[in-house]
């Protein structure tokens, strides 16, 4: 399953930032989104934002990141202004749209 | 003389609700260019009007050549339905996987060649045991991987809701598409054993009466999941905020 390019962006980023491996780069984001129900196919900006203010900095300490909380607060100003390809649309903005919660037109 | 008034209601609620959710897709899919709403839109159109023709075949026109093949078209309606089913969930759901796309094609051949092996070659007779069998099989494939993906990521987007990158109204869409396509699943094994006994019998009618009257509860989820008013929005929301304060330090 192909994952979203905010996933890709930031594990490595992650990676490079860090002395994690690319493996464990990306299995820490993915035990992040998994925690607050988010997946690694679908993951869109904001959200990612969301993990990374909330929930990655404790996940990182516990891997022996130092300072992980100004690490993923300057990741996540780093992934607001980063240009990424666009992001496939996910069940939950098909569903919303099905029911009228967002505008069918592009 | 209660009970068979009471399946033909509760059918004929389901048809017309699922028929408005149908047209309200394909407009939708229209005006947008977009696959989800024409293949979820083409689904509940075409299954409501095969539906249609089985039943006018059933219960209109006396047991001959014109009762099967009006059966017959019936059925190629539902095969259509059912493949736009399996093509909305890989679509929305899976769509990189190699094994959606098996199922795909598993229920598209195997549904649409149950119909034109019908046609072509038992014309005169009525479906052999297997082939029912088969056709139940698939249908259940295809609204028991509905029910599975929609019910999979309502759990996802419980969580998400509890940390506010959700919304409750889109969540319980979620949760009402699951448990209607677990309805249609119960709805497909009555009607597929009582086609198997050949529609006659006590246990026959009493699995055709419960497949009718799941119309009744089908209808109401199929109703909340396209067209929810504002006061069960109103609700689902209040709901949510309540949890949301109510777990938050």
């Amino acid at each position: 399953m192909n994952s979203s390019p905010v996933f890709e962006w930031l594990a490595t980023e992650l990676e490079g930032a860090t002395s994690l491996s690319r493996q464990e780069a990306r299995g820490t984001v993915r035990i992040a989104l998994r925690e607050v129900g988010l997946t690694v196919e679908g993951v869109a900006r904001r959200p990612m934002c969301f993990v990374l203010d909330r929930v990655l900095p404790d996940i990182l300490r516990s891997r022996g990141v130092q300072d992980s909380v100004t690490l993923c607060s300057h990741l996540a100003r780093r992934l607001d202004a980063a240009s990424l390809a666009p992001q496939r649309e996910s069940p939950e903005h098909v569903f919303a749209r099905l029911g009228g919660d967002l505008p069918s037109r592009h | 003389m209660v009970l068979p008034l009471l399946g033909l209601v509760a059918t004929g609620l389901f048809s017309v609700v699922a028929c408005v959710a149908g047209l309200h897709l394909l407009v939708m899919a229209w005006r947008s260019r977009r696959a989800p709403e024409l293949w979820m839109g083409l689904s509940l159109t075409l299954m409501l009007v095969g539906n249609a023709l089985v039943v006018a075949a059933l219960e209109g026109l006396p047991p001959g050549p014109a009762a099967r093949s009006l059966a017959l078209w019936g059925e190629a309606g539902l095969a259509l339905g059912f493949v736009c089913d399996v093509l909305f969930n890989r679509r929305v759901f899976r769509p990189d996987t190699w094994w959606a796309t098996g199922i795909v094609l598993i229920v598209s051949v195997g549904l649409v060649g149950a119909v034109v092996v019908e046609g072509l070659w038992l014309r005169a007779e009525p479906p052999s045991a297997a082939l029912v069998a088969a056709r139940v099989g698939l249908r259940e494939l295809s609204y028991g991987w509905a029910t599975a993906e929609a019910l999979r990521y309502f759990g996802l987007m419980r969580r998400r809701t509890r940390y506010g990158l959700a919304d409750p109204v889109v969540t319980n869409r979620f949760f009402l598409w699951g448990i209607s396509s677990s309805l249609g699943m119960v709805v497909i094994a009555c009607f597929g054993v009582a086609t198997l006994l050949g529609f006659r019998g006590e246990v026959a009618d009493l699995l055709m009466f419960v497949g009718s009257l799941l119309g009744l509860p089908a209808a109401s989820l199929v109703w909340l999941t396209f067209f929810a008013p504002a006061s069960y929005r109103r609700f689902l929301r209040r709901h949510s905020a309540t949890d949301r304060g109510a777990a938050s330090p």
